[in-house]
């Protein structure tokens, strides 16, 4: 049965290899975008004539109220969530000493309050559904840290400790809730590294090469199925053997 | 007054440990790059906390440090203008 899935920040990158190894699959797709509505109509015209849909919903996931509009949106066409994925992040990287407020405060309402923000508006469909998962979007950097990161490190690390704290509230209700960590992975953003900095990243990866957004969209459908129907509180690494 | 190009030359020589002469420091050196200091951004830091200390100076945000850091001349402008 096709089940309805919410990806934030789903319209370019890693989100959208999410979305459409959901719609291939059959399922819908609600694709929130904050500012991309061109990636997003884009992705949607792609996706059209699949086995499942596409539909767009703009939200600042760092505002309850779009979050809010954009669940009841949801539920208003559909009827159910069965799927949240937390996927959508920024980065506004800088060494501590020079990182200002607003740099710090964005990236954690985005990557760490947008993940609040949302389970909590899905949180109680799910537990009337009894049923329903939430995927998020951690990262290698919230594991290990990395110089540059500490905005983004802080938000990403919190993502984990937050999904074993939810998993644990919401496992009564039959409702998983796990996190996945890509490391390195093929995007706009590691598409605009120099040759040095990706020689250097590539060989501290035991696998030495960088991972596909395809790679990463696996896991995440994968933890959405029955086949990870034991699997709640969790944080996959997909990073080709690091850290 | 000091002369910021002494000390500048001072600090890339005992804090940074460059292996270079003061006489081969210039205004117009580069910060980066292997024609230049070769300093790197955490370099950045380590003279940022020796301005502080010499000239009294607060560099605490990255687009001014963007700014500032691209020649020693850019950030000797930089030091006489804000003393």
């Amino acid at each position: 049965m096709s089940r309805v899935v919410i990806v934030t920040g789903g319209s370019k990158g890693i989100g959208a290899a999410i979305c459409r190894a959901f719609v291939n699959g059959g399922d819908t797709v609600v694709v929130n975008y904050s500012r991309s509505v061109a990636d997003a109509e884009a992705l949607q015209s792609e996706l059209s004539g699949s086995k499942g849909r596409l539909v767009l919903e703009q939200a600042d996931i760092s505002k309850p109220v779009d979050v809010k509009r954009m669940v009841e949106n949801t539920l208003k066409s559909f009827n159910k969530i069965d799927v949240l994925v937390n996927n959508a992040g920024i980065t506004r990287d800088g060494f501590l000493m020079l990182m200002s407020e607003e740099d710090w405060q964005e990236v954690m309402d985005v990557n760490l309050k947008g993940v609040f923000n949302c389970s909590r508006a899905v949180c109680e469909h799910m537990i009337s559904q009894r049923s329903g998962v939430i995927i998020n979007m951690s990262s290698l950097s919230g594991i290990t840290g990395l110089a540059g990161q500490t905005n983004y490190a802080a938000s990403k690390g919190g993502v984990i400790a937050f999904t074993r704290a939810l998993a644990k509230e919401m496992a009564p209700f039959g409702v998983r809730v796990n996190a996945v960590a890509p490391g390195i992975i093929e995007t706009e953003m590691t598409g605009a590294l120099s040759d040095d900095a990706k020689k250097r990243f590539l060989s501290t990866i035991p696998m030495k090469r960088f991972g596909s957004p395809e790679e990463v969209a696996s896991v995440v459908r994968f933890l959405s199925s029955d086949d990870a129907s034991y699997i709640t509180g969790e944080t996959l690494n997909i990073s080709g053997g690091l850290p | 007054m000091k002369d910021t190009l002494a000390v500048l030359r001072t600090l890339f020589i005992t804090k940074l440990k460059l292996k270079m002469s003061p006489g081969d420091i210039t205004e117009d050196t580069q910060i980066f790059g292997a024609d230049g200091l070769g300093l790197d951004s955490i370099d950045i830091l380590e003279l940022i906390v020796g301005i502080k200390k010499e000239f009294g100076i607060d560099i605490s945000d990255r687009k001014v440090a963007e700014k500032v850091f691209i020649t020693v001349g850019s950030v000797i402008q930089y030091i006489e203008s804000n003393t």
